[in-house]
C-alpha cells in the first residue's frame, strides 16, 4: 500500500489509543476515589460502634452434605473487649472471643478458657473475626488481599489470606453490610462454609452489667460500673 | 667403669643416628598417608570419657543435634513496643537479605509440612486420642466432649481440621495441636511475633550457608552482627531494641574471637619473650630454631604414632599432649648451654660429639623420669588420658631423639657467651638460698603451714564451664530465646530403650503416664515431647479405637446423639459409623510419621542402635532436674543429664589424674632408686613435689577449685622439675652451665605456658596458672637438689 496513505492512518490509531488510555485512566481514578470515599465511610461508621448486639442466624454447609446445618442465637460485640456469640438453637453453646483468649460458657453461666486458644492459627482466626467487627482495616489489610464491591448503600468485602499457612485453614472470608455489618461467610480450608446473618442489631455506648459479665472470665469488678 | 660407659655411649650414639634416619622416614611416610584427607580431628568431649551403653546413645543424639541444627540460627529483635519491634525487624530483614551467608526461613515454608502432618494424622483419626480425651471418654465426662463439639460445629475453628461428617466430635484438632508448643505469639507478615512481660519479639529462623566452624564464616558473622547492632542503636526509632542470637556459629565465633585476641596478646608476648631470652643467651637464631625443631619433631612423631593407634586425634590431646612435649625444650637448652660453655676460649675444647656423649646419660635420665611420670596416665579405662599420655611420651622420645641425633651435627661452631645479666639472673635462686640459709628452718615451717592451709581449702571443681564459657551476652540471649520459645532442653532428656519399635512406644507411654504426667501436673517441668504422643503404640491405638467404639460410635452413643441434635440426618450418622468401622485395621506407624516429621521431631526417634530401639523424650521448662533424675528406672528408661554427666566424668577424671600423679611420683622414686642406688637421690623428687604442693596450695588459698587442667599442669611441673633436679644434682651447685640452662628453661616455660594464665578459656587459664607458679617454684627449689651432690654421684655419671 502507498505509504502516504498508511502513515496518517497509523498516526490516527496511535492518537485514538492515547485518548482512550487517558479517558480510561481518568474514569478509573474517579471510580477509585469514589470507592475510597465509600470504604472510608464504612470504616468510620463501624469504627464508631462501641457496643452492638442482636440476633444471628447461622448456616453451615459441609462438604459432602446436601443440606445446611442451621443455628440461631444472639451476639454482643464490645469494641474494647471482644465478641460474645451464644447459640440457642439447636442447643445452647456460648463463647466469648477476646483479643487474647477464648472463653467457653456453660449453660449455668460458668466459663473456662478454651484449649483451642493455645494454637497460633486459632488465635489468628479469632483476631481476624474481631477485626471484621471493629473494622480494624490496618490488621485486615496486613493479613488479607481485599476486594470491595459497592451497590447503592450495600457493600461487600472479600478477603483472601495473604499467608499460605492461614489460607490452608481459611480459604476466604466475605463480609457484607450496609450501615452495620450484616453478614459474614467464612470458607474453611476443608471447604466447609459458615454463613452468619446478623439481625435486629442495636447499638449502645456500653453494655449493661449483666451483658458485661460475658466478657470477663474471673474478675467481675470491671462490670460494677455498668448499670 | 668409666671407660666401659663411654664405649657404650659411643656405640649407642651410632645407633641413635640410624634410628633417627629410620624414624624420620617412617614419620614422613605415615603423615603423608594419614593426612592425605586432612587431619582426622575428634572434638567431641564425650570421646575422652569411657563409653557405656547410654553414652553411645547420647553420643548419637549429640551427633544428630549437631547434624540437624549445626547450621541453624535463630536471630530475634526484642523491643518494648510493637512499633519499635516492627521497624527493627524490617531493618534486620534487610540486613539478612544482604548477607549471602544467611537464608531466611519464613513461617510459610513450614506450611506444606504442617499440612502433610495434618493429613497423615487425619487419616488415622479413629485411632488417635489425646490423654485428656481418653480420660474424658473413659470417665464418661460426656458433657465436656459435647460442649467442645458444639463450639467447634458452630464456631470458627482453624478449618484445617476434618469436616464434622468425618470427625463429628472434633477430636482431631486437639491431637494435632500437640505437634506445636503453645506459644503466645501471632503471625505478622509471615513472621512469628511473640510477646511477654519483657516486650515484643520477632523471630527469624535462618540457615547458615557455610560451615559454623569455618573461621572466615565466623568472622563475617561477627562483623555482620556487630554492624546490625550498631545500626539499630544509632537509629532513634530502634535504640531500645536488643538483638538476640542463638546458634552454633555464634558460639564458635565467640570462642574463635577470644582465641584470636589471646593469640595476639599471649602468643606474641610469649614468643617475643622466649626469642629475647634465647638471643640474650646465645646471640644466634639457630639455637632457637633448633629448639623449636626438636619440639616439632616430637610433635610429628607423636601425631603419626597416635593416628596409627587411635585413627583420630582428639583436640584435647593436641593441646595438652603438645604442651607436655614442651618439657623437651630442656634437652635443647641443656645441650646448647653445655655447647656454649665447651667452646669458651681457654677451656678444654670439646667436639660436639664429645658433648653429646657426656650429656647422653643426663638427658636420658631426664627423659626416662618424664616418661615414667607421663606413662602413669596410660589408663586403658580412660581413653582421653590414654591418648594424651601416649602422645606426650612418644613426643618426648621424638624430641630427645632429635636433640641427641642432630645437635652434634648442626652445632659445630662456637656460641658467643651470654650477657652477664643472664648469668646473674640464673644465679638468683642459688643466691636466695645462700642469703636465707640462716632462716631455712623457718622458711620450711612457713612453706609447710602454707601447704597445710592450702589443703584445708582444697576443692575439686567439676564445672563443665571449664571447657568453654560463653560471654554473658550470648548466654543471656540463648536463655531468653529458649525460655520464650519453650525449647526442648538439648542436654537433659530421658532415653528409652526396648527390643522393638512397638515395645519402645509402649515403654514411652507407660513412663509418660506413670511418671511424666504427674511431674507436669506438679510443675516440675512445663511439658514434654515424645514420639508416642504423636504415634501411639499399636496397643494404645487399639485401646483408643475400642474406647471410641463404645463411647462415641456405638448406636445411641455420643456421635449419633450429637449429630442428631445438630440437625444431621440419619444417613449422615450411619455414614460416620460406617467410616469408623472401616478404619478398624488402619494403623498409624512410625515410618509414615518419620516421612513427614520435622527435624526436631525426627530427632526423638533414634531407631535401632545395636540390639535395641532407642528414643528420647524431650523436656520443656525444667524446674527441678533432681526430681526428674529419680524418675528413671535405669533399665528401659534412663535419665540423661549431659551437663551433670560431663561434670561427674570430669570430677572422676580429675580424681583419677590426681591419683595417677601420685603414682607417677612413686614410680619416679623407684626409678631414681634403681638408677642411683642411693637414698639421698630419692630427695631429688622434692623439687617437683614441693613445687606442685605449693602451686596447688596457693591456687586453693586464692579460692580456685582445682580441676583436671591444673592436674595436667602438675604433670608438666613433675617433668620439668625432675629435669632441673637431675641437672642440678649431677652438675652441683657450683656449675654455672646447669644454673643457666635451668633458668632459661624455666623462664621460657613460664613464658610459653605461664602466659596462658591470662586466657579467658578457663581450662587454658588453669593450665597456664599452674605452670606459671610451678616453673617459679621449680627454679626456686633446684638449688636444693644441687646441694645433694656428692662424690659417689659425680663418679657414677661423669661428664
Amino acid at each position: 500500500m502507498n505509504s502516504r496513505i498508511v502513515e496518517p492512518i497509523k498516526n490516527m490509531i496511535v492518537f485514538l489509543k492515547m485518548i482512550a488510555l487517558l479517558l480510561g485512566s481518568l474514569l478509573c481514578s474517579v471510580a477509585f476515589a469514589d470507592n475510597q470515599a465509600k470504604i472510608d465511610k464504612v470504616i468510620t461508621h463501624l469504627n464508631g460502634i462501641n457496643f452492638i448486639q442482636g440476633q444471628f442466624i447461622q448456616q453451615k454447609k459441609l462438604a459432602g452434605l446436601a443440606y445446611p446445618l442451621k443455628a440461631e442465637g444472639h451476639f454482643m460485640f464490645w469494641k474494647i473487649r471482644g465478641l460474645y456469640l451464644a447459640t440457642e438453637k439447636p442447643f445452647f453453646n456460648a463463647m466469648t472471643i477476646t483479643g487474647n483468649a477464648m472463653i467457653n460458657w456453660q449453660a449455668d453461666g460458668t466459663g473456662n478458657v478454651a484449649q483451642e486458644q493455645s494454637g497460633i492459627i486459632q488465635r489468628e482466626i479469632n483476631k481476624t473475626l474481631l477485626a471484621f467487627f471493629s473494622a480494624d482495616i490496618a490488621l485486615i489489610q496486613q493479613r488479607f488481599s481485599t476486594e470491595w464491591i459497592f451497590e447503592k448503600e450495600n457493600w461487600q468485602l472479600t478477603l483472601i489470606p495473604k499467608l499460605d499457612i492461614i489460607q490452608k485453614n481459611m480459604r476466604s472470608a466475605v463480609i457484607h453490610g450496609n450501615e452495620n455489618l450484616q453478614g459474614l461467610t467464612v470458607v474453611a480450608g476443608n471447604g466447609d462454609a459458615t454463613t452468619i446473618e446478623f439481625t435486629s442489631q442495636k447499638e449502645s455506648a456500653a453494655p449493661t452489667a449483666a451483658e458485661c459479665h460475658w466478657f470477663y472470665l474471673q474478675s467481675q469488678e470491671p462490670c460494677v460500673a455498668f448499670k | 667403669m668409666m671407660k666401659n660407659s663411654t664405649v657404650f655411649t659411643v656405640y649407642l650414639q651410632q645407633w641413635i643416628k640410624w634410628i633417627f634416619v629410620a624414624t624420620s622416614i617412617i614419620i614422613l611416610v605415615l603423615l603423608c598417608y594419614q593426612l592425605r584427607h586432612g587431619l582426622p580431628l575428634e572434638t567431641n568431649l564425650q570421646a575422652l570419657f569411657p563409653q557405656d551403653k547410654n553414652n553411645k546413645a547420647s553420643a548419637v543424639v549429640n551427633e544428630k543435634i549437631l547434624h540437624e541444627f549445626g547450621n541453624k540460627l535463630l536471630i530475634a529483635v526484642q523491643a518494648p513496643t510493637s512499633n519499635e519491634v516492627k521497624i527493627a525487624a524490617d531493618m534486620l530483614a534487610q540486613a539478612i537479605t544482604a548477607n549471602s551467608l544467611l537464608h531466611m526461613n519464613t513461617v510459610s515454608d513450614n506450611a506444606e509440612l504442617m499440612l502433610q502432618q495434618n493429613t497423615l494424622l487425619q487419616q488415622y483419626h479413629f485411632k488417635l486420642l489425646t490423654p485428656l480425651q481418653q480420660t474424658q471418654l473413659a470417665q464418661k465426662q460426656h458433657a465436656e466432649i459435647l460442649s467442645h463439639a458444639q463450639s467447634a460445629l458452630f464456631g470458627f475453628n482453624g478449618g484445617g481440621s476434618l469436616s464434622p461428617t468425618q470427625d463429628p466430635l472434633n477430636l482431631t484438632p486437639a491431637y494435632v495441636r500437640q505437634l506445636q508448643p503453645a506459644l503466645n505469639g501471632e503471625l505478622q507478615n509471615d513472621r512469628l511475633v511473640l510477646a511477654d512481660e519483657k516486650g515484643q519479639l520477632i523471630l527469624f529462623p535462618l540457615d547458615l550457608q557455610g560451615e559454623s566452624f569455618n573461621v572466615d564464616v565466623q568472622e563475617t558473622m561477627n562483623s555482620w552482627l556487630h554492624s546490625v547492632r550498631e545500626q539499630l542503636t544509632k537509629n532513634a526509632s530502634t535504640q531500645h531494641t536488643q538483638v538476640l542470637v542463638s546458634g552454633v556459629v555464634f558460639h564458635a565465633a565467640d570462642a574463635s574471637k577470644n582465641a584470636k585476641n589471646e593469640m595476639n596478646v599471649i602468643g606474641v608476648g610469649s614468643t617475643l619473650g622466649s626469642v629475647l631470652i634465647f638471643l640474650l643467651t646465645f646471640f644466634r637464631i639457630k639455637p632457637l630454631l633448633l629448639s623449636l625443631a626438636s619440639v616439632a619433631y616430637g610433635f610429628a612423631l607423636a601425631l603419626a604414632v597416635n593416628l596409627l593407634l587411635f585413627e583420630k586425634i582428639h583436640l584435647m590431646t593436641l593441646v595438652f599432649g603438645a604442651s607436655l612435649i614442651g618439657v623437651a625444650i630442656d634437652y635443647s637448652v641443656f645441650y646448647l648451654c653445655k655447647h656454649q660453655a665447651a667452646f669458651v676460649p681457654n677451656s678444654n675444647q670439646q667436639t660436639s660429639t664429645r658433648i653429646i656423649q657426656n650429656l647422653l646419660p643426663v638427658l636420658t635420665l631426664g627423659l626416662l623420669t618424664s616418661i615414667v611420670g607421663y606413662a602413669c596416665l596410660l589408663q586403658p579405662s580412660l581413653p582421653g588420658l590414654q591418648q594424651i599420655a601416649s602422645f606426650s611420651v612418644i613426643g618426648l622420645c621424638g624430641s630427645w631423639l632429635f636433640v641427641v641425633a642432630t645437635y652434634p651435627f648442626f652445632m659445630q661452631e662456637p656460641l658467643p657467651q651470654p650477657l652477664p645479666l643472664i648469668n646473674a639472673l640464673a644465679f638468683s635462686a642459688w643466691r636466695f638460698w645462700v642469703v636465707v640459709t640462716p632462716f631455712a628452718r623457718w622458711i620450711f615451717i612457713g612453706l609447710a603451714l602454707l601447704i597445710i592451709a592450702g589443703f584445708v581449702k582444697f576443692q575439686i571443681s567439676s564445672d563443665v564451664r571449664t571447657f568453654y564459657k560463653p560471654t554473658a551476652e550470648l548466654l543471656n540471649s540463648e536463655q531468653r530465646l529458649q525460655q520464650i520459645l519453650q525449647g526442648v532442653s538439648p542436654n537433659q532428656y530421658f532415653l528409652v530403650r526396648a527390643p522393638d519399635a512397638e515395645s519402645l512406644l509402649q515403654a514411652e507411654e507407660k513412663f509418660r503416664h506413670d511418671q511424666l504426667d504427674p511431674l507436669v501436673a506438679a510443675g516440675t517441668l512445663s511439658a514434654y515431647t515424645a514420639t508416642s504422643s504423636i504415634v501411639p503404640s499399636l496397643q494404645q491405638q487399639q485401646f483408643n479405637y475400642q474406647l471410641m467404639r463404645t463411647e462415641i460410635y456405638a448406636d445411641s452413643a455420643l456421635a449419633s446423639e450429637f449429630m442428631r441434635s445438630a440437625g444431621f440426618e440419619a444417613n449422615a450418622v450411619q455414614q460416620a459409623q460406617q467410616d469408623f468401622l472401616a478404619a478398624e485395621n488402619k494403623q498409624l506407624n512410625i515410618d509414615d510419621w518419620l516421612k513427614v516429621a520435622r527435624p526436631d521431631q525426627r530427632l526423638l526417634w533414634l531407631g535401632k542402635i545395636d540390639a535395641n530401639y532407642v528414643s528420647i523424650i524431650g523436656l520443656r521448662g525444667i524446674k527441678d532436674a533432681s526430681v526428674l533424675a529419680v524418675a528413671e528406672n535405669k533399665t528401659s528408661v534412663v535419665w540423661v543429664n549431659r551437663i551433670a554427666e560431663i561434670s561427674t566424668l570430669l570430677q572422676s577424671l580429675t580424681k583419677t589424674a590426681a591419683y595417677l600423679l601420685l603414682l607417677a611420683y612413686a614410680v619416679t622414686l623407684v626409678f631414681l632408686w634403681i638408677y642411683y642406688r642411693a637414698w639421698k637421690s630419692l630427695l631429688l623428687i622434692m623439687v617437683p613435689l614441693l613445687s606442685t604442693l605449693l602451686t596447688l596450695s596457693i591456687l586453693s588459698l586464692s579460692g580456685v577449685a582445682i580441676n583436671l587442667f591444673h592436674i595436667f599442669g602438675c604433670y608438666l611441673i613433675l617433668g620439668l622439675g625432675m629435669d632441673y633436679s637431675i641437672f642440678a644434682y649431677i652438675e652441683g651447685n657450683q656449675d654455672e652451665v646447669s644454673r643457666r640452662s635451668i633458668w632459661i628453661s624455666a623462664v621460657s616455660g613460664a613464658l610459653s605456658f605461664g602466659l596462658l594464665a591470662l586466657s579467658s578459656t578457663p581450662m587454658v587459664s588453669a593450665f597456664g596458672a599452674t605452670l606459671l607458679l610451678g616453673c617459679f617454684f621449680n627454679v626456686l627449689f633446684s638449688p636444693l637438689a644441687g646441694s645433694l651432690k656428692n662424690a659417689h654421684i659425680s663418679a657414677s655419671v661423669s661428664l
